[in-house]
């Protein structure tokens, strides 16, 4: 951790020394207000299409597409999208990326708020995986009655610095122990925003790019110019290549090596150390304690009722924690079943006559609710 | 203190392992000292289980304690008898080479010994994880869960659910009876019954550097060691309660002595021959894939040193005879019992009767997995690099049996996901990764054999 400290803190650093001007973000503006023609623009099916000074008015009976060809010489993680609509509409924005077939596109709903002022509509890029700043077609497609004057739509991008130190800091943040680590681990990402940072792990794939590339960048350059020294003036310099594939070694092996470590401190803060009513197991909340008291219940029966607000990964924890006995569902053939284990499920209740009520219909016979865990999760016997 | 128990446990069949391993090198040993226990500890709970699972299904015994007790001690006596028996002849031991080379500098010294309190501190990060609640799919779906079957029932049981079908019934049972075995000294314990699996990762780390000190000095062997320890989900699978880095360790003996046999001569050949030919039958009762992804390209190697190696007529027969015996052993009696029970052949889905066609996105997942994760840190480059630049050494020098495995079944498995309803493993990348697990040690012995003559040539 120390180390890891001192990293982050000489990148942070070394960051302030760089020029503020290369804080200025990444802008490309594409203006259609006081125009005398706006190029590229393609439309299919909207039914009128006029530029005039405050910008692009279309109107449109039928769904209708205005596509544009792009290019963009920086990456873009935020779309401004300032218009006037007195009518309102929706529609999809929708690009073209890499790769993809002639007729082929992604695409994010986007809505334009009725009203005679100028509004703005920003879109997140940096939260949609599938965005790519490369995209060679960009375009909307407005739905039916929708009535809009286009001003404005700009692309932004990181600054220069934030496309350094972002991922600098980003290195260091682990994702959590989860059901997929142990089929893969994302590994050092790369992101290039605040917002974007936080959100990192919130999703999979996670919102980022992979360090690898710059692994790879840094380990072609060098063998290249290990090998151009060699061609041009004999000397051998392999020895300094691997070197320097040593050092990426460690430091990707101090990367990982950190992320496991996060997961045993995660695993010692949350479980380990809490008495076991407010323990919580990795992703699983309290799922884990739970299931170890509730399953005491179970014990030298042969079945018992099982209900969660999920059916992975709980059923088959259950299973496992309380085998040999096994649960069955409550809509099964439960009769002989006396033990009752819910969890995570506050819409349960028990009515006046001590049965279960389930979906509002009383579905056990008569009983006591035995252990509570905490609200929603508890342990039901009949009588 | 349920730890203590774990020595315990482990003693019986580490100590079968070690006589088997023992008296079949015979009067020519070419294992280290504690090469052969750690090897003896790994191949001896196969055969220990493997034996009580004969007990189990012939009706002679069954998996309570003192079946499985009786099983193992009867195999210890028969074992440690032919021991005694030839125990004149059976008392040198291999001694580790000498390190020849220059003395350690002070800037290597501190290195290594960050580098190994490093893994130090994953390792005691990883036994924090694999003590506690079962958390993985196939660790609670799998193998503790038919561990725990074997416990409390003690018989064999294939449908662990009734009406949800035989289809984990269909695995080996090598690992839940080595659980279900320690279950029975000190109940059912998370803890306790998956620490194995973290022996079984250490014992990949002792058997690498074995393997690495008989080609070169000690500060090659242990680079070798720490790069096995720096391969992220190989350290997470070494700490997790999953069968594939224990299969991965199994093949490695398999592969790795038939190498050593390869590069060897004479009696030390044969000897080795003879410890491969144990290791791939036992390899069969490890993990269902072993049998169809890792024992073809065996034994395709096996035919390749035997047309190829320079072998006497003798040595040939000698050779058949050994990997005829040790696999039938074990192929013919599990492959019967998979028949008489309508068990499937495959892993995760059984293989029979698939469709064959293409599934696009496959090889992208394959190499997002390979390439654009942290699973493997920057070790395929290094393999791919070293392969390519050193390809001579890879394939037509000895070491071809090694780097010839890898390929091989890294190119054998493609099609499976490539054209197989498994192609869903590959794009969801729950199951392609595993087979990767299974072979890094031998990836990285590859490896650390190529950098060193690169090192060495410049």
């Amino acid at each position: 951790m120390i180390l890891r400290n001192v990293f982050v803190t000489v990148l942070t650093a070394s960051s302030l020394m760089v020029p503020a001007v290369c804080n200025a973000e990444n802008t490309t503006t594409w203006s259609m207000m006081n125009q005398d023609k706006v190029e590229g623009w393609n439309t299919v099916n909207l039914t009128t299409v006029n530029l005039i000074p405050q910008g692009l008015a279309i109107s449109t009976e039928t769904t209708g597409q205005l596509v544009r060809v792009s290019k963009f010489r920086h990456s873009v993680d935020k779309i401004g999208i300032t218009y006037i609509s007195p009518a309102g509409g929706g529609g999809l924005f929708f690009w073209r990326a890499p790769g993809m077939a002639e007729d082929q596109a992604f695409q994010i709903p986007i809505s334009f708020n009725v009203s005679t002022t100028q509004q703005q509509t920003v879109l997140d890029m940096g939260q949609v995986p599938e965005w790519d700043a490369r995209s060679d077609r960009i375009g909307f497609v407005l739905d039916a009655g929708s009535q809009v004057i286009l001003q404005e739509i700009t692309f932004i991008g990181p600054s220069f610095a934030d496309k350094i130190i972002f991922p600098l800091k980003t290195f260091f943040d682990f994702d959590q122990m989860r059901a997929y680590s142990i089929n893969f681990l994302w590994g050092p990402m790369m992101t290039f925003s605040d917002e974007q940072r936080a959100q990192l792990y919130t999703k999979t794939p996670p919102l980022g790019d992979s360090w690898n590339i710059v692994f790879y960048w840094v380990l072609g350059i060098a063998l290249l110019l290990v090998l151009l020294i060699k061609k041009i003036i004999r000397r051998n310099h392999f020895g300094m290549f691997f070197m320097l594939f040593a050092a990426l070694w460690i430091l990707y092996d101090f990367r990982m090596g950190s992320e496991l470590i996060h997961f045993a401190r995660t695993d010692l803060k949350i479980w380990w150390s809490k008495p076991i009513e407010i323990k919580d197991y990795r992703d699983r909340d309290s799922f884990t304690a739970f299931a170890n008291v509730a399953q005491k219940f179970t014990e030298g029966k042969e079945n018992y009722v099982f209900i969660a607000s999920h059916g992975w990964p709980f059923w088959g924890s259950m299973t496992y924690e309380s085998y040999p006995a096994l649960p069955v569902t409550y809509d099964s053939n439960t009769e002989g079943v006396d033990t009752w284990i819910i969890f995570n499920r506050n819409d349960i209740t028990v009515n006046d006559e001590g049965r279960l009520m389930i979906n509002g219909k009383p579905t056990s016979p008569p009983g006591d609710i035995m252990m509570t865990f905490e609200p929603g999760s508890f342990v039901f016997v009949t009588r | 203190m349920i730890y203590l128990l774990l020595p315990i446990g482990l003693a019986l069949p580490t100590v079968c392992g070690w006589l088997l391993l023992r008296i079949v090198e015979g009067q020519t040993p070419v294992l280290f000292k504690w090469e052969r226990w750690t090897a003896g500890f790994v191949l001896g709970g196969i055969l220990t289980t493997y034996l009580i699972f004969l007990t189990e299904v012939t009706g002679i015994g069954s998996f309570s304690f003192l079946s499985m007790f009786l099983t193992q001690l009867i195999l210890l006596m028969i074992l440690g008898g032919l021991y005694w028996k030839n125990r004149s002849k059976l008392t040198d031991n291999l001694n580790l080479t000498t390190d020849n080379s220059s003395p350690w500098k002070f800037w290597q010294k501190i290195v290594a010994a960050t580098l190994g309190l490093w893994v130090i501190a994953k390792l005691v990060s990883g036994f924090i994880l694999l003590i506690g609640p079962a958390y993985f799919d196939d660790t609670i779906s799998n193998w503790n869960i038919r561990g725990k079957a074997f416990y409390i029932h003690q018989e064999l049981i294939l449908e662990i659910i009734p009406g949800k079908g035989s289809g984990i019934g269909s695995y080996p049972q090598a690992i839940p009876l080595q659980k279900a075995w320690l279950a029975h000294l000190g109940g059912w314990h998370e803890g306790l019954v998956n620490s194995l699996h973290m022996i079984w990762y250490l014992a990949a780390l002792a058997l690498v550097f074995f393997a690495l000190r008989r080609l070169m000095n000690l500060r090659w062997s242990l680079l070798g060691v720490y790069l096995l320890a720096s391969v992220p989900l190989y350290t997470m699978h070494g700490v997790s309660a999953y069968g594939d880095c224990f299969l991965s360790v199994v093949i490695f003996l398999a592969v790795s002595w038939l190498f050593f046999a390869a590069r060897s001569v004479g009696t030390d050949r044969m000897t080795f021959i003879r410890l491969g030919a144990i290791a791939t039958g036992l390899l069969i009762y490890t993990k269902s894939e072993a049998l169809l992804l890792h024992l073809p390209p065996l034994a395709v190697l096996v035919l390749g040193l035997l047309i190829l190696g320079g072998m006497t007529g003798m040595q040939k027969k000698k050779t058949i005879a050994w990997y005829g015996l040790c696999v039938s052993s074990v192929l013919i009696p599990w492959v019967l019992f998979k028949r008489m029970n309508d068990l499937g052949f495959g892993n995760a889905k059984n293989i029979s009767g698939m469709a064959l066609e293409w599934h696009e996105g496959v090889l992208r997942a394959i190499g997002i997995n390979t390439f654009w994760e942290g699973n493997w840190s920057l070790l395929p480059i290094l393999f791919l690099g070293l392969v390519i630049a050193k390809w001579r050494t890879a394939f037509r020098s000895n070491l071809i049996i090694l780097t010839g495995f890898v390929i091989v079944v890294i190119v054998g498995q493609l099609p499976i996901y490539m054209f197989t309803a498994l192609y869903v493993e590959a794009l969801n990348q729950t199951g392609y990764a595993r087979g990767i697990i299974h072979l890094i040690p031998v990836v990285v012995v590859v490896t650390t054999v190529i950098l060193e003559r690169v090192m060495s040539d410049e």
